[in-house]
């Protein structure tokens, strides 16, 4: 491969350079094309912002300038509690992200590094689950978290259901069994137990894979609506997504749409920024749970 | 007495039509009949013993009318449902004794490999469990035992919030299609079946959710290849335009639906129909007509995956080497014959990949984009199964209609799952992996 891409770079046929000419294509209309889609893509969200420093009467009006309510609208959000949402959603998605992140380094050990009866039926038991969507088993799920476990407006309601996570257990595994098994081996040779293995070996080994489940994990935490939307009532443990409705300033007929546009733009910020971030590490958790 | 009737009648039904397939697949007559006989049997026991016979009993009834080439024919949903369990369980038996056979037969043939399982930590029989508890345990509370439950609330009457339930055989299931039972009428014509469903609830519903589906994966999966293969051309500043394009992904379907609520307002106020009315357009009723309605969702919901899409088909089209390419273009082949003939060949299984998560996105996860954009209406247009489940167990407090409701999505689920592994499993790759 080396000899041959060598041997291309010193002596160009001209038929194959008129063809590499001819596929590079940086041309002045693809630049155009691309800002168009990242207008037509920054479009909705840009509005949102512009909308977010105006009243109802500049928006209606289709100002394309900033208005002047910005501080009235922050003032707005800040009153209905918008730094309470916010931290609420932090907590619950970095407790469920943290969770699904240890219980799945555990699971995908416990199925790779160890021997025991029935394992590839284990392994089925959770392969299984990765077919059910929670949509699917919301009502029962429901009825059981609140009226069976009385858990309704709390937390733990938030958490509990949502640690266990087969997408996390299955990445993992297929993780771990990429590693050579010499290293466990060497391990015990060197009389270290499965825990020491763990912190020692495989954690600084898996930082990839780690960091693209926490990216997924908590930018789907961060995002989630329906479940706290039914389970919690309590507006002071509520998180934003849920939250976002309810910055209206109360005072206007109708909806006064500034203050849910600046609180709209403040929750996206935090994913959005992770996923920029971490395109890279993102892709590759997908990658890995498509291969095999 | 009818019940030993019906299950004898299932199992010769069963056997008939087994054989008769197995027959014309060239396998055995003999062992045909009896797979079917005891499929057909163990279907019939295992749905008609929990639901205790109770299709059977004439007073279990909910009537629906069906014309027939003009002739109208009164039907029993109840009754009609209940078979159509019985065969898709039984269905179900014959796969699963077809296959233990098949590995029962294939065990003989093959040494049982023996585990060595390099690198397995040894003396340690207690910990593996523990490792796994709070998954399995997890699992099975929290995803598995609601599924099961979703089994049983189907077949009961079931308020929200009351621990009490009653049986009631299988009324959930058929009130969904006998739903405002005298209007809706069936038409089965001699090249087919046509319903009216106007006014059947339930299959507007279904509708909207396939609409749905369809139409997204064909705008997110069109848009997003087209600007995958400007992002992915070798340009200055390449990587910026790729983030510049795809962050939208990260968005909430909360924040996409509040957004997409003022870009389309209703009623002349929102941005596009005034950007419209500034070139004298007459505004365009988004939110308030029903298929305007629809196209706002899929717009909307369209535009908030696109950049995961994008994200993905430029490291597909990345993938694909640039030799192929030159060997094409050498060969005579333009722009979009190099397309159709190399790059989508190449970047077929990727495509499937996208294609499939997109299905499961548009079916299961449209809930915050509807309830913030259009809330369902205007009269239903864009509820779909998801939100329709909500609708009913939620605010109409109808807890068994709901269940029954999942159990139906459930199966689009698994027919979802076995589509995937049908197409997956064939696909073509070319090694683009």
């Amino acid at each position: 491969m080396t000899a041959l891409s060598r041997r291309r770079a010193v002596d160009h046929p001209p038929l194959l350079r008129i063809v590499r000419d001819q596929l590079s294509a940086n041309r002045w209309y693809i630049h155009i094309l691309l800002w168009i889609a990242v207008i037509f893509m920054g479009f909705p969200l840009f509005y949102a912002a512009l909308v977010s420093t105006q009243n109802n009467a500049q928006m209606f009006r289709l100002q394309m300038i900033p208005g002047n309510s910005f501080s009235f609208n922050l003032q707005t959000v800040l009153d209905r509690n918008i730094a309470r949402l916010m931290f609420n959603t932090f907590a619950v998605a970095t407790m469920v992200t943290l969770g699904k992140v240890v219980l799945s380094i555990f699971s995908g050990m416990a199925l790779v590094y160890f021997r025991f009866p029935g394992k590839s039926l284990v392994f089925g038991f959770i392969l299984a689950a990765l077919m059910v969507p929670g949509e699917v088993t919301i009502i029962a799920l429901f009825r059981l978290v609140a009226l069976e476990l009385g858990w309704g407006n709390t937390w733990t309601a938030l958490v509990v259901p949502a640690v266990a996570s087969p997408t996390g257990v299955f990445l993992f595994r297929q993780h771990f069994a990429s590693i050579t098994p010499e290293l466990s081996e060497a391990a015990q040779l060197d009389g270290a137990g499965p825990l020491q293995f763990l912190l020692r070996v495989l954690l600084p080994l898996s930082r990839n894979t780690v960091t693209a489940l926490v990216v997924i994990m908590f930018i789907g935490a961060w995002n989630s609506y329906l479940w706290p939307l039914l389970i919690v009532t309590n507006p002071d443990l509520q998180v934003i997504q849920v939250g976002l409705s309810t910055l209206d300033d109360g005072v206007e007929i109708g909806r006064t749409w500034g203050p849910i546009m600046l609180g709209a733009v403040i929750a996206s910020i935090p994913p959005i920024a992770i996923f920029v971030l971490m395109q890279k590490q993102f892709l590759q958790g997908f990658a890995l749970t498509r291969h095999k | 007495m009818p019940a030993f009737l019906f299950t004898c009648l299932a199992s010769a039904l069963g056997a008939l039509v087994v054989g008769a397939v197995l027959k014309r697949r060239g396998r055995g007559l003999r062992g045909g009949l009896a797979l079917g006989a005891v499929a057909g049997l163990l279907g019939s026991l295992a749905t008609m013993i929990p639901l205790q016979y109770c299709v059977l009993d004439p007073e279990n009834h909910m009537f629906f009318e069906l014309s027939v080439l003009g002739q109208t024919i009164t039907v029993n949903a109840v009754a009609l449902i209940g078979f159509l369990l019985v065969i898709v369980v039984a269905w179900a038996f014959v796969l699963a004794i077809d296959r233990l056979r098949h590995h029962w037969l294939a065990r003989g043939a093959t040494v049982w490999k023996a585990d060595t399982a390099p690198g397995t930590f040894i003396g340690y029989d207690f910990s593996p469990w523990i490792f796994l508890a709070p998954t399995l345990v997890g699992l099975a509370v929290f995803t598995y035992y609601p599924a099961a439950q979703n089994f049983f609330l189907g077949t009961q009457l079931a308020r929200r919030g009351v621990a009490n339930t009653a049986f009631n055989c299988l009324d959930n299931f058929a009130s969904l299609i006998t739903s405002r039972l005298q209007d809706a009428h069936y038409y089965i014509l001699s090249d087919g079946f046509i319903w009216h469903a106007e006014n059947a609830r339930y299959l507007a519903v279904f509708g909207n959710s396939v609409f749905f589906s369809v139409f997204i994966v064909l705008v997110a999966n069109v848009l997003g290849l087209a600007i995958a293969l400007l992002a992915s051309q070798k340009i200055r500043g390449a990587s910026v335009y790729r983030t510049l394009i795809i962050w939208p992904y990260a968005i909430s379907g909360v924040v996409v639906g509040i957004v997409f609520a003022i870009l389309l307002g209703g009623g002349g106020s929102g941005f596009l129909n005034q950007f419209l009315q500034l070139f004298g357009a007459e505004p365009a009723p988004f939110l308030s007509d029903a298929w305007w309605a629809r196209a706002s969702v899929v717009a909307a919901a369209a535009w908030n995956k696109l950049g995961f899409n994008v994200l993905i088909y430029i490291a597909a089209l990345q993938a694909v080497p640039m030799e192929l390419m030159e060997a094409a273009s050498i060969d005579g082949a333009n722009a979009w014959k190099r397309f159709l003939n190399v790059t989508i060949p190449m970047i077929s299984p990727y495509i499937f990949f996208v294609v499939f998560l997109n299905l499961n996105y548009s079916f299961f996860d449209l809930y915050a984009v509807i309830d913030n954009l259009t809330e369902g209406g205007p009269v239903n247009a864009t509820t779909n199964l998801v939100v329709d489940i909500i609708r009913v167990g939620v605010e109409s407090r109808d807890i068994g209609k709901a269940a029954a409701q999942s159990i139906v999505l459930f199966m689009v689920v698994v027919g979802l799952t076995y589509m995937q592994f049908r197409v997956m499993g064939r696909r073509v790759t070319y090694g683009a992996d």
